[in-house]
């Protein structure tokens, strides 16, 4: 899946910035934001959740999901 | 009797002196102007009959006429013989100072010229300081005078004077201000220094106004080549300048690297900004509590460069000013406020974040951020 994460990273890295953290190892915020499986996403925008989902995607589905959640119109 | 005895004294007396000398010499005018006692310029017979008839008279102090011509404190025969022989002489006038030029008490040049009326050509004229030359009723006197106060003493043959005057030392050119073959503009202004005060200045071009030793001298200008020359009572100096239009523009920013209000601006190079022509000033990166970054800023013609220095990186996604104030060659000035937002330090790699971090790299972000939640097995 790391693959997948980078390139969708790389891709829209001028629209949205994508940070990752390992559940084994922090525990606090895994628990604050209440993971129960992984990979979850979930999106913020202005400091507040936008949206999250949870599953491996494709790199196209996953854009499109992240995309969808922050309502940004790729052909705009 | 009295009157028949004077009378045949005075013809008498007439007769023996009409071989008389009609000469008259200086040394003996006091005589003749009380021989002429009706001072009508003549000595004649009226002056005999004026003394005859007051023979045996007493005198009063400052009798006029004084029929005592010889002063001996009695008019008699001896006064009507002193008379008799000047008969027909002429006395010539006291000679009396009417007018000087220029005024007593006022500035004088070194070579400059002072000249006496008096109401009949005055004789034997002789003068402490400088040279009389005498011209009927005038009596001019020349210098060279010593600068300084100058008490000048006439004396004539009739009487003296004194005037007091002030004599001005010449005053030689020193310099000026903007220096000779340089360019002003069109509303510059010169000022002259002299090594004392100039008088009588005149000027080419624009208006000269003196105060102590020095002139400045004021436009406009017109643009192009200017010979000043200037003109005063003790020389005469001449300048040269290249006159260009006055510039009244400001500076204004017409380009660089960054601009107000961008975001995204790159915070790891050398950020500059244009101006319409060369500027000079003060421009300094400050953050937006308004602390100096401390980057180098520099000058090069028109543009400013802010370089950055090494350990005083500027944070991503954060806003900075530049802020300051440039001048042009002719001091107009442009402040200079420019806020700008550096760009995130995002490449596009995914961006591993802990407990501790979290509330900064991501709440704290301002823009959109994905966080994986994974898992290494």
């Amino acid at each position: 899946m790391k693959p997948v994460v980078t390139a969708v990273a790389l891709e829209y890295r001028d629209t949205f910035t994508f940070a990752k953290l390992d559940v084994n190892t922090q525990p606090q915020k895994t628990g604050e934001y209440n993971i129960r499986g992984t990979p979850t996403y979930i999106v913020f925008r202005d400091g507040e959740i936008a949206g999250a989902f949870v599953g491996t995607l494709p790199i196209t589905a996953l854009a499109e999901r992240i995309l969808g959640i922050l309502e940004i119109d790729e052909t705009e | 009797m009295k009157t028949l005895t004077c009378s045949l004294l005075i013809l008498s007396l007439a007769l023996l002196a009409s071989t008389a000398s009609y000469a008259q010499a200086e040394t003996d005018i006091e005589i003749l102007r009380a021989a002429d006692v009706n001072a009508d310029g003549v000595i004649n017979v009226l002056d005999l009959v004026l003394i005859a008839s007051h023979f045996g008279d007493p005198l009063v102090d400052a009798q006029t006429p004084n029929p005592d011509v010889n002063g001996d404190g009695s008019v008699n025969v001896l006064d009507l013989v002193l008379v008799a022989n000047r008969l027909g002489e002429t006395v010539r006038p006291p000679v009396a100072f009417v007018t000087v030029a220029p005024d007593i008490g006022s500035e004088l040049d070194i070579d400059g010229t002072i000249t006496l009326t008096f109401d009949n050509p005055p004789t034997d004229v002789t003068v402490s300081t400088g040279v009389a030359m005498t011209d009927g009723n005038s009596v001019t006197i020349t210098g060279p005078f010593t600068p300084g106060d100058l008490e000048l003493t006439v004396t004539w043959g009739d009487g003296t004077e004194t005037f007091s005057y002030t004599v001005r030392p010449p005053a030689a050119f020193v310099s000026a201000a903007p220096e000779n073959d340089v360019e002003i503009t069109t509303e510059d202004s010169i000022t002259l220094t002299f090594d004392n005060p100039p008088t009588d200045v005149t000027v080419s071009t624009g208006v000269a106004m003196t105060d102590g030793n020095s002139v400045k001298i004021t436009g406009p200008f017109t643009p192009g080549a200017l010979e000043l020359t200037i003109t005063w009572a003790d020389g005469t100096e001449t300048l040269s300048y290249t006159v260009i239009e006055l510039d009244t523009e400001a500076p204004s920013i017409t380009g660089g690297t960054v601009s107000d209000g961008d975001t995204d601006v790159d915070a790891s190079t050398t950020i500059e900004i244009e101006f319409s022509e060369d500027v000079r000033g003060l421009v300094t990166l400050r953050t937006e509590s308004d602390d100096n970054v401390g980057w180098i800023t520099t000058f090069e013609g028109n543009r400013v460069m802010l370089t950055p220095v090494a350990g005083k990186e500027l944070a991503p996604e954060t806003p900075y000013v530049i802020t300051g104030k440039v001048r042009d060659a002719a001091n107009n000035g442009t402040e200079i406020n420019i806020t700008f937002t550096t760009a995130s330090a995002y490449d596009g790699i995914p961006i591993e974040v802990t407990d501790a971090n979290f509330d900064t790299v991501v709440l704290g972000s301002k823009v959109p951020i994905v966080v994986e939640f994974y898992t290494d097995w």
